[in-house]
């Protein structure tokens, strides 16, 4: 199973990369409001009728 | 994990996949916990009031469920192989369960066969139950090339009739099966000295056609004649009969193994044929290939 | 007011076509080939409408070309209205559309003439890897550049899912097509014998896990609230399951070689994280599903909200079946069976093309300025002829891989085994004729969309240049 050699090491750098993005992610507050973001997309109107909003 | 050459991967392994399933359970138990009851948002948003009733928590079923898989895995990993070369408290592998349930089966089955191994095949194969046993076997192990009824195929011979290429005793047969066949017809397309190239790969392929009467050319057939003496008597023998020693078919009968149009012929001739029937003896071992013996040599019988 | 205040359809547009364009063509060779094993001699032995060529074919076109450009498509949508900003370069997203419609066009060239690595899922040959792996880059490049440009603080759950499937298959090829190039349509993999066996599953499976389950719950994650009109049940819930389900995926791979050469420690891993991966997978299912609590009365009229439902079913139903197939002794009754590609399709019929095609409902009018479909009759007809399609299909493969696996391990008294393998192949017959008529169905649903859409499209003003709305104060 040399294969682990290669397969191990970058699973590892993966573990950090996403520890990494996670850690980032809190420490911004992007799971601080855990509510908002629900609501905020059903805000945005997308029909290409409704004139844009100014 | 052999090949890792010191104790240090195991552990590292081991230790990755410990923290991993562990740290699922800990992440979970992080991110669950208990939101204070109030309607204000912490983050100070202002959201219309009904829709912020949608705040739920995780779901306590589905949070129940990650945590029984986790406790699960972890119990797991104690008693079967999974953490680095800790091999379980159970001591399973599956190369030990495999060896196991070939001992089972040897155990069970063997003497339903070893039964068979001590009577002459010719008894053997007069036994309905053993010919039942011998079917099974055959459309296991035989059918894929000989045809599930023994008829055979193109470069596959038909065992059911009652010509064979080795010979159609019972202990030739069995012969046969053990130990595998390697029939080698060599190829004379590459050396015009032998049977003289094209022109006379097609008057052999007409003499031989003439042996067993079939459609020929009465001229080329006679031009081809002393060729055939020349270079395929030494197996085919000088009237075309074949031998079985060396499993060199009969050319006189109506069998062709390959085809017995002229094309084919000539094919044959120019190009050889090598047919191949695999050594038996290892895979089945004696017992299953006697029953097999017996039911081919009952099938040639008419049984 | 910045000089970019529109957001980029074009490239979104264009995908979303080339979604209903591919799915056709995908599941015309299916069902070219689930017919070929009804009627064995069906294409006469053509070598290159031979099912051998023809399957990978299939696979390829229906999982790269079909899904792959409903993400690309919803991706764009999403990223874009979800970040109130344009993408990051409209050159580079107009390059990663043609740039993967060579992909699939040299895909469906060289397949049939028989050129290929005979890596599951990654049969491509090394110069096409090397463009795919150029338009993922790229790919990359305008969704995460977006997301640096975005005018909200706050990413939106879907687009951590869309991220999380870009960085992953990026990964995921780059390690498995690392290969030996011979000449230029052969090459051998940089890997031998179980080694090769490990990396082909552990990219198989991660394709599935990303390509096919973290890009579509992306898709989910948007579509279905906005279909619905009511937000996620838990946004909680959607971000945790999102973390639990990335990180376990990358485990599961080895639960495809069980009772192989490979290891029993690295089976047992797979097996287990393959078990654990069931609640965060079901995590996407409930989310979805609970979105619609209160707002059932709607699916009796809407029948996109039924597509996207339905696939959510399909999907828990699937990530139920997937870890149990995943337990070693069910496996040894499973494993080679046809019970895998009722599994399979289930996944990608039931979920996958599913909920695409509900999001399909939903993307083409509003890029083409239109209120709705041409027909809603007629999304409502392809509903059922898919629904209906997809259970027959699964089912009549259940009975059939359960049948086999069945027939294969049944013993008589004297160890013999009891059913010859050309018997249990005969017992198939019947069900692989209901699988056919199940794809059939399927088939016949996306040629009912395909009319739906051109009705659509034909004479409509596509819209280029959407307005990008300004972000509400208090969420800035």
């Amino acid at each position: 199973m040399e294969i682990l050699y290669l397969l191990i090491p970058l699973s590892v750098v993966l573990i950090f990369l996403i520890v990494g993005i996670f850690l980032w992610a809190v420490k911004s507050g992007q799971f601080e409001d855990m509510e908002g973001p629900a609501h905020r997309i059903l805000m945005d109107d997308d029909r290409p009728q409704s004139p844009p909003d100014e | 994990m052999s090949d890792f050459v010191s104790d240090f991967w195991s552990l590292f392994v081991a230790g990755i996949t410990l923290i991993s399933v562990i740290g699922c359970a800990v992440f979970l138990k992080a991110v669950s916990i208990k939101r204070s009851a109030g309607q204000v948002d912490t983050t100070g948003h202002v959201w219309d009031g009904d829709l912020a009733e949608w705040n739920n928590p995780l779901p306590a079923w589905w949070s129940w469920l990650f945590y029984i898989t986790v406790v699960f895995s972890l119990v797991y990993l104690v008693l079967y192989p999974g953490l680095g070369s800790f091999k379980g408290i159970w001591g399973w592998s599956s190369a030990g369960q495999w060896e196991g349930e070939m001992k089972h089966a040897a155990e069970t089955y063997d003497p339903i066969f070893n039964k068979f191994l001590k009577q002459d095949l010719k008894a053997v194969a007069a036994d309905p139950e053993a010919r039942q046993m011998g079917q099974r076997l055959f459309v296991t192990y035989c059918s894929q090339c000989h045809g599930s009824d023994a008829g055979g195929a193109r470069g596959f011979p038909n065992l059911s009739d009652k010509d064979w290429l080795y010979g159609g005793e019972p202990d030739t047969i069995k012969a046969s099966i053990m130990n595998g066949r390697n029939g080698i017809m060599p190829p004379f397309g590459g050396n015009p000295e032998a049977v003289g190239g094209e022109a006379g790969a097609k008057q052999v392929a007409n003499y031989v056609l003439s042996l067993s009467g079939r459609p020929h050319d009465a001229n080329q057939a006679a031009a081809g004649k002393p060729r055939f003496d020349q270079v395929c008597a030494a197996c085919h023998t000088p009237a075309g009969t074949g031998m079985q020693a060396l499993g060199a078919p009969n050319l006189t009968d109506k069998v062709w193994l390959y085809g017995g149009s002229e094309a084919t012929v000539i094919e044959t001739i120019s190009k050889g044929r090598h047919g191949v029937m695999p050594a038996w003896k290892d895979f089945l071992g004696e017992a299953k290939v006697h029953l097999l013996a017996a039911y081919v040599y009952g099938l040639s019988e008419g049984k | 007011m910045e000089a970019q205040a529109t957001y980029n359809y074009k490239v979104v547009r264009q995908f979303s076509i080339m979604t209903v364009v591919w799915g056709i063509v995908g599941m015309l060779v299916g069902v070219i080939i689930a017919a070929q094993l009804v009627w064995p001699d069906l294409t006469y032995g053509i070598p290159f409408l031979s099912y051998g060529r023809l399957r990978p074919l299939h696979t390829n076109a229906v999982i790269f070309a079909f899904g792959g450009s409903a993400l690309f498509a919803t991706s764009y949508y999403v990223v874009q209205r979800t970040c109130h900003t344009r993408l990051f370069s409209d050159g580079l997203a107009a390059f990663t559309f043609w740039g993967w419609q060579v992909v699939i066009l040299l895909a469906a060239i060289t397949l049939p003439l028989g050129i290929t690595t005979s890596k599951e899922y990654a049969e491509l040959e090394w110069p096409i890897d090397i463009l795919i792996t150029l338009v993922w880059v790229t790919y990359a490049v305008v969704f995460f550049g977006t997301i640096m440009k975005r005018k909200t603080t706050h990413i939106y759950v879907a687009n951590w899912f869309f991220g999380a499937f870009i960085l992953t298959v990026a990964l995921l090829h780059v390690v498995n097509s690392a290969e030996l190039p011979v000449s230029l349509f052969k090459s051998y993999s940089a890997y031998a014998g179980v080694q090769d066996a490990m990396v082909q599953w552990w990219y198989g499976h991660n394709a599935v896990g990303f390509f096919l389950t973290a890009g579509f719950l992306g898709m989910m994650y948007y579509f279905v609230p906005k279909q619905a009109g009511r937000p996620v049940y838990s946004y909680r819930l959607s971000v945790v399951h999102f973390w639990a389900l990335i990180f376990t995926y990358m485990w599961a791979g080895p639960h495809h070689l069980h009772y192989t050469a490979l290891p029993d420690w690295t089976q047992s891993i797979g097996m287990l994280f393959s078990l654990i991966l069931l609640a965060p997978s079901w995590g996407g299912m409930i989310n979805g599903i609970m979105t619609l609590s209160g707002a059932w009365h709607k699916l009796r009229t809407d029948p996109i909200l039924k597509f996207l439902v339905t696939s959510l079913s399909f999907y828990g139903m699937s990530t139920f079946e997937g870890p149990m197939m995943a337990i070693k002794s069910v496996n040894a009754l499973s494993h080679y069976t046809d019970w895998t590609v009722g599994h399979v399709h289930s996944g990608a019929l039931g979920w996958v093309a599913m909920v695409s095609i509900g999001c399909m409902y939903y993307l083409i009018p509003r890029l083409f300025g239109r209120d709705q479909m041409y027909s809603i009759k007629l999304i409502t007809a392809h509903f059922w002829i898919a629904t209906i399609g997809v259970v027959l299909y699964i089912a009549a493969m259940w009975i059939a891989g359960v049948a086999e696996g069945l027939m294969w391990r049944a013993v008589n008294p004297d160890g013999t085994l009891t059913y010859s393998f050309a018997e249990a192949v005969k017992m198939t017959y019947p069900f692989l004729t209901i699988r056919l008529t199940g794809g059939l169905m399927f088939l016949s649903g996306m040629l009912i969309m395909a009319y739906n859409v051109f009705k659509t499209v034909s004479g409509a003003k596509a819209v280029n240049d959407a307005a990008i709305p300004a972000v509400a104060g208090a969420h800035a």
